[in-house]
């Protein structure tokens, strides 16, 4: 079959070469792989630019948008100025209304304590979080760009205001290679019945113009995550195996015409992929494993923790078995309400989803601590922006890109608050933190040199922060 | 080199969107749109050409952004309404010479910080006085 028998087989041999070189240069550092290597697999692991903190990444993505000035960020200021305008102290220079006008300012009405020695401040809303602050280092300059989920949720996943660049954990899986050649290195876990949520899809997963095999690979929701994981009956291995076989020499065949098919590599590499998975996956995401204490823990089978639990608890046997990077987008089941995004009735919606999340997330803190996995894993909270202290629409607030809280937890992360909102929680004033900095951040903790991790893509060296982000350093320990 | 004048919309629209920061009082419309067109793809190229150490195209783009940032200093210097217009644009050619004096000497690490500190400021004069699209 390898055989080349014809003038077209050895152009097509030789570009097949080039272009393994060509993939080669592109490894993180600029090694150049083996002249004699006509095909480099793209998810072998490869070595960081540097030692890694960890070696993985749980992130917990807040589709929606919550109001961390009701989670996380205490502002006594605002509860003196409840029911009065907007200051234009405070406004100015901002745009202000996205999809309504600018109410007044609205105070939380939660009750607030400060917990662990850092004395991080957090709301009666998470109960089960505030329980692990001491392991936790709060963001509370964050700031994004854009007033709508779409825009906004790209430029956290992929630093771009439009789809077509790649996701975080796509740049990890090009830098790292997968750890696990039997599971996906990127995995997504949407909750909810609005799919998936504020987290608009598949472009915040994307591959964008890396190889599409980097791409995240999405898991359903419910008890069978991943389908047809089972052979059919009537089918034995050896059959299963001689039609995947088959498959592949077409594939290749078609392949050897068109070498830059990227598609085409990531299409058999899955077939591959889930010929293996049929073992390792039932495996990885089945939680009958789990003691009953445990489950428990997560909040699996009771309303209305059991499908984040259950997505949580898969997280961490994910990161358990290599997966690099895990994206839960959180969702909830209760009927009129999809997401965090509370432009009415926050004080209904913020109560169901805190209760989603709380008591799912505490469990993870508490589980990756005992396991010993808290220092390999980065667990990342955050969302596409926050939400104002004004109010909108009597009971709601309105998108809030210039000032929210996200977290970090885990694996070389020194615990604390670092950073600060003003007065009222409008605007980020101090440690500010952009959706560049996360990413440089979290790229470092896995080794990977932000500026170095790069790709060339329309005669440009692209990375994943484009031309931004900084490390955000005072929160390394 | 060739000078890149393309359009990149998707950098456009970050510096457009830049945190949706405006002063609505604030006219700017008399500035060169297509100065700071230029200059935003010549600091995207220049960062591109740090990073893969192509050292004459990071030189032309370092004149592309050492002439624009100059005109833009000169433009806010006789803007009142934006008195740290000037400032920052000062900040990125000082920020500009670094990339320059890292380049002769082919240091291209500290180049590529350089860049960022060109980014820094110019992304810190966008959010102050970019006006909403």
């Amino acid at each position: 079959m390898n055989r080349i028998t014809s003038r077209r087989d050895l152009l097509i041999g030789a570009g097949l070469s080039a272009s393994g070189l060509a993939l080669g240069t592109l490894l993180p550092g600029r090694a150049l792989a083996s002249a004699a290597a006509n095909y480099i697999d793209p998810l072998a692991p490869k070595q960081p630019h540097f030692p890694a903190k960890v070696k993985s990444v749980i992130w917990l993505h807040m589709a929606g948008a919550p109001s961390t000035l009701d989670l996380f960020d205490y502002k006594p200021q605002l509860i003196k100025l409840h029911g009065q305008p907007l200051p234009e102290s405070f406004s100015k220079g901002l745009k202000t209304a996205t999809d309504g006008g600018v109410g007044a300012l609205t105070a939380t009405p939660r009750t607030w304590k400060q917990y662990g020695e850092t004395g991080a401040w957090v709301s009666d809303l998470l109960p089960n979080i505030s329980k692990h602050v001491d392991h936790i280092a709060f963001l509370k300059g964050c700031k994004t760009e854009g007033s709508t989920h779409v825009i906004s949720s790209l430029k956290l996943h992929t630093s771009a205001l439009v789809p077509g660049r790649p996701s975080l954990g796509a740049w990890i899986t090009y830098g790292l290679g997968s750890a696990n050649p039997d599971l996906p290195s990127f995995v997504v876990l949407p909750t909810g019945k609005g799919g998936a949520g504020g987290g608009n899809g598949q472009v915040i997963w994307s591959a964008g113009f890396l190889p599409a095999t980097y791409q995240g690979t999405s898991f359903r929701q419910g008890d069978s995550p991943i389908l047809f994981l089972q052979r059919p009956d009537r089918v034995v291995e050896t059959e299963q195996r001689g039609t995947l076989d088959l498959l592949k020499q077409i594939n290749e065949k078609h392949a050897a015409r068109f070498p830059a098919d990227t598609e085409l590599e990531a299409r058999t590499r899955s077939y591959d992929l889930a010929y293996r998975m049929q073992v390792a996956a039932p495996e990885a995401v089945d939680l009958k494993q789990e003691t009953a204490a445990t489950r428990a823990m997560y909040g699996i089978g009771e309303t209305p923790t059991d499908e984040y639990g259950t997505a949580v608890l898969r997280a961490r046997r994910l990161v358990e078995r290599g997966v690099r990077f895990v994206h839960v987008i959180s969702g909830t089941q209760e009927d009129g309400i999809q997401s965090w995004d509370a432009h009415q009735e926050i004080e209904k919606n913020h109560s169901v989803m805190s209760k989603t999340v709380d008591k799912p997330i505490g469990a993870l803190l508490r589980d990756l601590k005992a396991r010993g996995l808290l220092d390999s894993t980065l667990v990342v909270w955050t969302s596409e922006f926050g939400r104002t202290p004004y109010g909108q629409t009597g009971d709601g607030r309105d998108h809030n890109p210039w000032g929210y809280t996200s977290w970090i937890a885990g694996g070389g992360i020194k615990p604390g608050s670092y950073g600060s909102t003003d007065e009222i929680g409008l605007r980020a004033q101090e440690g500010v933190v952009d959706t560049y900095d996360l990413q440089a951040t979290v790229l470092q903790q896995l080794g990977l040199d932000h500026q170095k991790l790069t790709f060339q893509h329309q005669g440009r060296t692209e990375r994943a922060t484009t031309v931004f982000g900084d490390v955000i350093k005072n929160i390394l320990a | 080199m060739q000078r890149k004048w393309r359009v990149a919309g998707a950098a456009l629209a970050t510096l457009a969107l830049a945190a949706g920061a405006y002063a609505a009082e604030l006219d700017l419309s008399d500035f060169d749109d297509s100065l700071m067109r230029s200059m935003d793809d010549a600091v995207k190229d220049l960062d591109s050409n740090v990073g893969g150490q192509e050292l004459g195209a990071a030189q032309a783009n370092v004149e592309i952004l050492r002439e624009g940032l100059a005109r833009a200093e000169k433009y806010f210097a006789a803007k009142p309404e934006a008195p740290r217009g000037a400032g920052f644009a000062r900040e990125s050619q000082e920020n500009l010479e670094l990339v320059t004096k890292s380049l002769q000497v082919r240091d291209f690490d500290a180049a590529s910080n350089g860049v960022r500190a060109v980014v820094r400021s110019c992304k810190a004069c966008h959010e102050a006085y970019k006006p909403p699209e």
